[in-house]
């Protein structure tokens, strides 16, 4: 049988891939006359590292955009845990447990690591504001439940040196690391990471790549990638989805991407004579 | 042992600066200083500054701006300004004077003062968040809109006669000679100082002027928060107009001309970054005193308005250049 049309089947490390959690249908998004993504459909499945690849232009950061409620598609629908999901803002789309990081990194960068990554649990808190600012009874419960998960990430992500650090403060890997920290902190259900790996040294890679293994197979979330690194790529991720010029040319295992030959093509050039 | 499990193992300290340390380096403690250096230059320029109606009197100078700067602390921190404060006081206290031919009792008045300051701040926080205006460019000219109207209603005439329970808010005494308006402020100064320290609304008013993309996908509602702001400073706004009108018992168009730029400079001498993400509540109130207290000093020396003026801009320059000056030198 397919081991892709499984409704769940077990990965050679031993990593349980559940069910289809999010599904991209027919997806057009158009910029006035350009044409971003031109009908592409496919899915990410729960507890997977799927991944979105692709050269220079290609919309796979516009696609991270419309997963994230950024850009509303003029075509397609997006479908999350089986219902298709109404037009909403990107606030929404955190609180329903999709977070993100960016590929220029957002960080609050005047205000120390620990109070970035407390920002990123906001969503989970949920006491009044004046039981807060009597730091009574519920607020002062659920400050501590959340801390305790906010400390947990962060010797998690091995930043407890920095904990009290201004962001603005520090270079430029750790800045990745933080912002991870604090998509992390929210405990997304879907978590979507856009180039986790740009300007980094191979060193800062191979950090980078163990925490995202390590985020998946600890805590089980479901990650979405982009990378133009094609070698990191297909050393992390359960499944790739190739895109060039706003279309999908690519689907499936590393290996099959690997040996596909318009993911050559595009990688590689073609010769038009 | 490698190099890195040396450095794993080192115990790094969370602060490398005592806290003591770090309370003396702060902002707020150079505006402790120059409080006291003030508050002594003025008792040895004036024999008249050390009395105690005097000094009560003082407080007149910053109550009613301070109850401002409190809000606006709070929108500059969300990376974002008002400077349709003064025209609000205008339009407040002109609804105020008109609701007063009409025989509204004080209860009545103050309601209308306070109602006018909210919707004046909705309007501010529709024309930001909806229309997606830059806040500088939207309340310049809610700033003329509210004063214009002001002025349409008023021409060069004024409201007087407000009643005598009115006289209150602006004239009245607590204990001694503590003011009501006092009393307000460090009332209203605790309850922002706590919204904005101690609460997560205050955490979010950071993370939006640090970065708002990042907060909106951090799932924070960037514009409600925004709107929110702008609200509560036209409701400050419209309780500053309260008292300013209880205080002086009349309206005009021209009440409180220029003061926007005395708020704004209060809350950027109080250490509040001008372009947003950082700064507390105890700085502003501070800054709030350190202005009082200089504009009452010279106001016992004789010095003219014009002067004083010619000061405030000065300072705000001042205040604004200096953090800049002092980066580009230490990196340089």
């Amino acid at each position: 049988m397919n081991q892709m049309n499984a409704e769940s089947y077990v990965t050679a490390d031993g990593r349980t891939i559940g069910g289809v959690v999010m599904e991209m249908k027919n997806i057009t998004l158009r910029f006035g006359g350009v044409t971003a993504i031109e009908d592409i459909s496919f899915d990410i499945r729960e507890g997977e590292i799927r991944a979105i690849i692709g050269p220079n232009g290609a919309g796979k950061s516009s696609m991270l955009n419309v997963i994230s409620g950024f850009y509303v598609p003029q075509e397609g629908e997006v479908w999350f845990h089986g219902a298709p999901r109404p037009k909403m803002r990107p606030y929404k789309v955190a609180k329903q447990g999709i977070a993100r990081t960016f590929q220029n990194i957002a960080l609050f960068e005047g205000m120390s690591v620990l109070d970035n990554v407390m920002t990123g649990r906001l969503t989970h808190m949920k006491s009044g504001m004046l039981s807060q600012a009597m730091w009574w009874g519920k607020a002062q419960r659920e400050e501590f439940e959340n801390r305790a998960q906010v400390e947990k990430v962060i010797d998690f992500l091995e930043i407890q040196a920095i904990r009290k650090t201004p962001v603005g403060r520090l270079p430029y890997g750790l800045k990745k690391r933080v912002e991870l920290a604090r998509a992390l902190a929210a405990e997304p259900k879907l978590l979507l990471l856009d180039e986790p790996m740009a300007g980094m040294n191979v060193e800062e890679k191979e950090d980078m790549s163990r925490f995202i293994l390590d985020v998946n197979d600890e805590f089980g979330t479901t990650i979405c990638l982009i990378e133009h690194d094609m070698g990191v790529v297909m050393d992390l991720s359960d499944r790739v989805v190739v895109m060039d010029y706003g279309k999908k040319i690519g689907d499936g295992t590393p290996n099959d991407v690997r040996n596909n030959q318009a993911v050559i093509d595009a990688y590689l050039g073609v010769s038009h004579d | 042992m490698s190099l890195q499990d040396d450095i794993k193992t080192r115990i790094i300290p969370d602060r490398l600066n005592s806290r003591l340390s770090g309370y003396l380096k702060s902002w707020e403690s150079l505006l402790v200083a120059v409080a006291v250096a003030v508050f002594i230059i003025n008792s040895l320029s004036s024999p008249y500054f050390l009395d105690a109606w005097n000094l009560s009197d003082a407080t007149f100078n910053f109550t009613e701006k301070g109850l401002i700067a409190l809000a606006m602390a709070l929108v500059i921190i969300s990376g974002e300004i008002d400077l349709s404060v003064a025209g609000i006081i205008a339009l407040a206290s002109t609804a105020m004077g008109y609701a007063l031919q009409f025989d509204v009792g004080t209860v009545g008045l103050v309601a209308i003062g306070l109602s006018v300051g909210a919707l004046c701040g909705l309007f501010n926080g529709v024309l930001v968040t909806v229309m997606g205006l830059p806040s500088i460019v939207a309340t310049i000219g809610t700033m003329s809109l509210f004063r214009g109207l002001s002025f349409v209603v008023l021409g060069d005439k004024a409201f007087n006669g407000y009643p005598t329970s009115f006289a209150f808010f602006g004239q009245g005494y607590v204990f001694w000679v503590i003011t009501f308006e006092l009393v307000l402020f460090a009332a209203m100064a605790v309850l922002f100082g706590i919204l904005l320290s101690k609460t997560n609304f205050g955490r979010t008013i950071y993370a939006i002027g640090n970065n708002p993309t990042a907060a909106l996908f951090s799932g924070i509602r960037v514009d409600r928060v925004k709107m929110i702001l702008f609200l509560l400073t036209g409701l400050m706004s419209g309780l500053a107009a309260v008292c300013l009108t209880s205080r002086l018992g009349s309206t005009r168009p021209s009440i409180a001309t220029g003061w926007e730029l005395e708020i704004i400079t209060m809350v950027v001498l109080g250490g509040i970054n001008i372009l947003g993400g950082s700064g507390t509540i105890v700085g502003v109130v501070l800054a709030a005193l350190v202005i009082g207290m200089v504009t009452f000093g010279f106001g016992l020396l004789n010095i003219p308005g014009i002067v004083m003026s010619i000061f405030i801009g000065l300072l705000l320059i001042l205040v604004i250049a200096l953090p800049i000056v002092y980066r580009r030198v230490r990196k340089g």
